[in-house]
């Protein structure tokens, strides 16, 4: 009876090595592949979460009396789960990789009763309860900030600036006009005041 | 002089600075409350500190509070060190102490500056009533209808910035088609 592939690992490397390489790489590079496909979804909205919590934040504490104090309480609480997430992402991110690795190649060979298996995918979750749980504390940050205190800038649009510029573009003509041409007009007024047009009778 | 009546208010814009540091440095798009003059001027510092090309300001007058805070200036200083074009039209006469004013002209007195100070602006200029600030492709603030409580700032906006730009460039045509007809031309 063969042995499980785990003791072949433990007890004869070289052959365990030999009889599943192709197993192994191909486990390793689809782990690695999907666990980066996560990280960068991962990234985007992690990114997208701090810089909504960072502006949440912002507009916290240009607001005057106590929603200003609450500011500094919510500068620590993000600033602690950002800590709480790259600690986790720096600690946890090699034995991630060599966990999701593993666990392929274990469910590719089924050695599913491996006791290795839930050791090495331990990590893995932590990381994932913990990065996603410091995400969370953002969000809530934000929704609280955002929903509840009702702190929120105004917007401007680019269409908006636009219309200013338009408006003042127009105002200059309107009011300085070409000095020669009022003279000009002035004149013609001049001579147009002694002689008003007749009325039909 | 900087005015500044306590160190929780100090605490307080040194945070939002740092704050306003990381939406630049993470390229936010989201415009943010500005409304509180310590705020301002830690927009200001940022920009200034941040600027790789061109910086330009366009206000009422000179507010000591904003312009004349310690940060801002070191922030100017090192941005007129480091070749940034700094641009800044106020509409009022700048104050004779104002600290900003007095670097932007000693600045400008460089044969080799890329610094523009023009106070006193003609009365189609002078009657324009909105304060705005803008630094490179990226971030602005401004204040609608001189209106600080609605005053925001962005710290990468380019659309925005391009409109900014498009009208920064109408008021100084404007100041020197009126600045050529008295003949002062600039």
């Amino acid at each position: 009876m063969p042995l499980p592939c785990w003791e072949t690992l433990i007890k004869d490397p070289a052959t365990w090595g030999s009889q599943n390489f192709v197993q192994l790489t191909i486990g390793i590079n689809l782990a690695v592949f999907s666990i980066e496909k996560l990280r960068n979804y991962g990234r985007l909205g992690r990114e997208r979460v701090k810089k909504s919590a960072n502006a949440a934040l912002l507009d916290l504490q240009d607001q005057p009396g106590k929603q200003q104090a609450l500011a500094g309480v919510l500068d620590s609480v993000f600033d602690f789960a950002w800590r709480c997430h790259h600690w986790v992402w720096q600690s946890c991110r090699g034995a991630a990789y060599c966990a999701a690795g593993l666990g392929f190649w274990i469910v590719y060979a089924d050695c599913k009763n491996n006791p290795w298996f839930g050791a090495l995918l331990f990590p893995t979750l932590v990381y994932l309860l913990l990065a996603f749980f410091s995400c969370f504390v953002l969000c809530l940050g934000v929704w609280f900030i955002r929903s509840i205190m009702k702190v929120k800038a105004a917007s401007v649009a680019p269409s908006d600036i636009r219309q200013i510029r338009e408006s003042f573009e127009a105002q200059p003509k309107k009011e300085a006009g070409n000095p020669k041409q009022d003279r000009k007009s002035k004149k013609r007024d001049r001579t147009q005041k002694p002689f008003p047009p007749k009325e039909d009778k | 002089m900087t005015f500044r009546p306590t160190k929780k208010t100090m605490a307080n814009d040194n945070m939002y600075r740092a704050a306003f540091e990381r939406l630049w440095e993470s390229a936010s798009t989201q415009a943010v409350s500005n409304t509180q003059p310590g705020h301002a001027s830690a927009v200001f510092a940022v920009f200034l500190t941040k600027a790789t090309k061109r910086a330009v300001f366009f206000c009422k007058e000179l507010h000591p509070e904003v312009y004349d805070d310690a940060l801002v200036i070191e922030a100017l200083d090192g941005a007129i060190d480091r070749g940034v074009s700094v641009q800044v039209i106020v509409q009022e006469k700048a104050n004779a102490s104002s600290l900003f004013a007095s670097r932007m002209r000693q600045a400008q007195a460089c044969p080799e500056s890329k610094v523009r100070f023009e106070d006193q602006a003609p009365p189609q200029v002078r009657d324009f009533n909105f304060n705005f600030a803008f630094v490179d492709d990226r971030g602005y603030r401004i204040e609608p209808e001189r209106d600080p409580s609605k005053a925001l700032a962005a710290a990468n906006s380019p659309e925005v910035v391009t409109e900014l730009g498009k009208l920064f460039d109408a008021v100084n045509q404007c100041f020197r088609n009126a600045s050529t007809l008295l003949g002062n031309p600039h």
